[in-house]
């Protein structure tokens, strides 16, 4: 069953698109040998790795000025052979969701954001995605192919993409024409706090911090016990702390073996985010907020004294700790 | 210039407990839970009361209409928004069950753009309960505009262009745009929806929602709408309860010194 991917090569974060999309391959029933994937590049200094990460053998590789999504949809509407494609899949990303919505519109197919899995159906596809804020599981049925579909934000494990021999690579080059709207374009690249992502303790404020100046209190307490911080939406959209602290579906998805989670009720949304954390405590002073039961350990008190008490206990047996070990 | 954001009213779902997720005939009873804007809309929404007063001073006034869909309970909603100053409150009437199916949506709104000539479109990214994050994308295709996902900043420019900023994965976008576009509201932080003065509630929101009938502005093929959306099979609960011990006895002190002699010394050991 011959299946696109559309990846934005113009991006960072390729590669995390190319293993997410991997991982994606390895649970479906799609095979990569009937895959043929698409990149937009800017220049050829990305040539390299997107060759090396592309998740097929078959790789067409459309050189553009930039990202720009009306003159991608525009290459891959009128690309010859897109009407073989029964399954057009697209990383979870921002790319992926408004390509994978406005190619079935154009093509006249099926979409689905943010889907979990799918399944093949006689006549047509099954997708399942989480819905009523992240409380529910849905199972959708898609009846006009090409399926073009986007894939859940941490849905998949990525999967490490391995060295592919026999690489066909296709090159075009595509004008950006469908541009003309925009007058001026500036991309301000910013670096990605990696340390949340892959931090084995992390300490997560919520809305109960009551304040910007809160955040920041908590944000150097999490540093000097070496863990990383985040924040919920409300704290973000607040302003408290800056948007790349957010953790949650819209956010970083974070796994650590120790998540201390302080003033924060739970929202199924947030929970998202923390779900694939070993151990997670939540510090909360109402015993109902829903993560008191989607939580490992529960101290129903304020975060403040707790949290302060804690330090004081960590800092005393990390310094004994390092004391025992020295003299050792 | 014109224009037109669409906002949703969508009940609080934090306020269910685990017992009220109970999934009868693929529906969940949300009904006795009170509604709110959808949160990336209110953000569309203080967005474009933000724009329309920056374009004052700039390039002379604009003309706000805010649009829903949905019955006669959204209409406080749509008052509370003429209270704010927004020109037209328009209210696309259906009783119907849209949860899952943003083709429907997208063909009103498109309908009604078309009809009364707007020149911009803002909206959130996505909306509860059916979190679909189609309707703009759907929108834009329908008609034929280009569109602008997770803007996160909106500025009146010269010559009838607007400032955009967006948020990608790996860094901020800012364009400078020439309507029409369709523009998709994301995380956009300190935006929330501003509150009507009470003189202004006296003076604006008496004006009256209009109500607009689907069949007098569709322009798409409904049937084809109805064909596109994805069907609902079935809606499961999700499991995400865990042991969940309590630590509730003595003073803050007391359960810190229980939390970290209890559970947390030999984990952070093995950090």
């Amino acid at each position: 069953m011959k299946f696109a991917i559309v990846l934005n090569g113009c991006s960072q974060t390729y590669r995390s698109q190319a293993e997410e999309i991997y991982g994606f391959l390895k649970t479906s029933f799609l095979t990569e040998g009937e895959g043929e994937t698409f990149v937009v590049c800017e220049n050829e200094k990305q040539r390299d790795e997107i060759i090396r990460y592309a998740p097929t053998a078959l790789l067409h590789l459309i050189k553009m000025d930039r990202y720009q999504p009306e003159a991608i949809l525009h290459f891959i509407e009128h690309y010859e052979g897109m009407k073989e494609f029964r399954y057009i899949l697209f990383p979870s990303d921002f790319a992926g969701q408004e390509l994978s919505v406005r190619l079935g519109s154009r093509l006249k197919g099926s979409s689905m954001v943010a889907v979990e899995e799918i399944d093949v159906l006689e006549d047509g596809v099954l997708c399942s995605k989480l819905v009523y804020g992240n409380h529910l599981r849905g199972y959708f049925k898609l009846d006009f192919p090409p399926f073009c579909i986007s894939l859940q934000k941490g849905g998949k494990e990525p999967c490490p993409i391995p060295v592919i021999k026999n690489r066909q690579i296709f090159n075009y080059e595509q004008r950006s024409d469908q541009d003309s709207f925009i007058q001026t374009y500036l991309f301000k690249r910013s670096e990605k706090d990696e340390g949340l992502e892959s931090a084995a303790f992390v300490i997560i404020g919520g809305y109960g911090l009551g304040s910007r100046e809160a955040a920041l209190n908590l944000q150097k307490k999490a540093s000097e016990l070496d863990a990383g911080f985040g924040v919920t939406r409300p704290v973000a959209m607040n302003g408290w702390m800056n948007m790349g602290k957010m953790v949650g579906v819209s956010g970083e998805l974070v796994k650590p073996k120790l998540c201390l989670v302080l003033g924060a009720s739970g929202s199924a949304a947030f929970m998202a985010g923390i779900k694939k954390s070993e151990f997670i405590v939540a510090v909360n002073q109402d015993a109902k907020a829903p993560i008191m039961n989607q939580c490992d350990v529960a101290v129903i008190d304020d975060y403040v004294p707790v949290m302060d008490a804690l330090t004081a206990l960590i800092n005393t047996w990390q310094s004994d700790f390092e004391t025992k070990r020295t003299s050792e | 210039m014109k224009v037109l954001t669409c906002f949703k009213v969508v009940p609080d779902l934090t306020l269910l407990t685990d017992e009220d997720w109970q999934v009868v005939n693929n529906q969940v009873d949300v009904g006795f839970v009170k509604n709110d804007w959808n949160p990336f809309d209110e953000s569309a929404l203080e967005m474009t009361l933000k724009l329309s007063e920056l374009s004052e001073s700039l390039s002379g006034s604009m003309e706000l209409t805010a649009v829903s869909v949905g019955n006669k309970k959204i209409d406080s909603f749509l008052k509370t928004l003429l209270a704010l100053k927004f020109q037209h409150a328009v209210r696309i009437e259906a009783e119907q069950d849209l949860r899952f199916n943003p083709h429907q949506i997208a063909a009103w709104l498109a309908g009604y753009v078309k009809k009364s000539h707007q020149d911009v479109v803002v909206m959130g990214v996505q909306s509860g309960v059916g979190d679909n994050a189609q309707t703009p994308l759907l929108l834009a295709e329908k008609l034929g505009w280009p569109s602008i996902t997770q803007v996160i900043g909106i500025k009146p420019e010269k010559n009838g262009c607007l400032r955009v900023t967006s948020q990608m994965d790996d860094g901020v976008l800012e364009q400078v745009i020439k309507p029409p576009v369709v523009l998709s509201v994301g995380n956009a932080p300190n935006s929330f929806l501003r509150v009507p003065t009470l003189k202004d509630k006296l003076n604006y929101g008496k004006k009256s929602v209009e109500v607009i009938i689907p069949t007098d502005i569709i322009v798409d093929n409904t049937t084809e709408a109805e064909i596109h959306a994805p069907k609902l099979i079935k809606l499961s609960a999700i499991e995400n309860q865990r042991d969940s011990v309590k630590i509730q006895d003595g003073t803050p002190s007391d359960k810190a010194t229980i939390l970290f002699n209890r559970y947390l010394k030999q984990r952070l050991k093995k950090l």
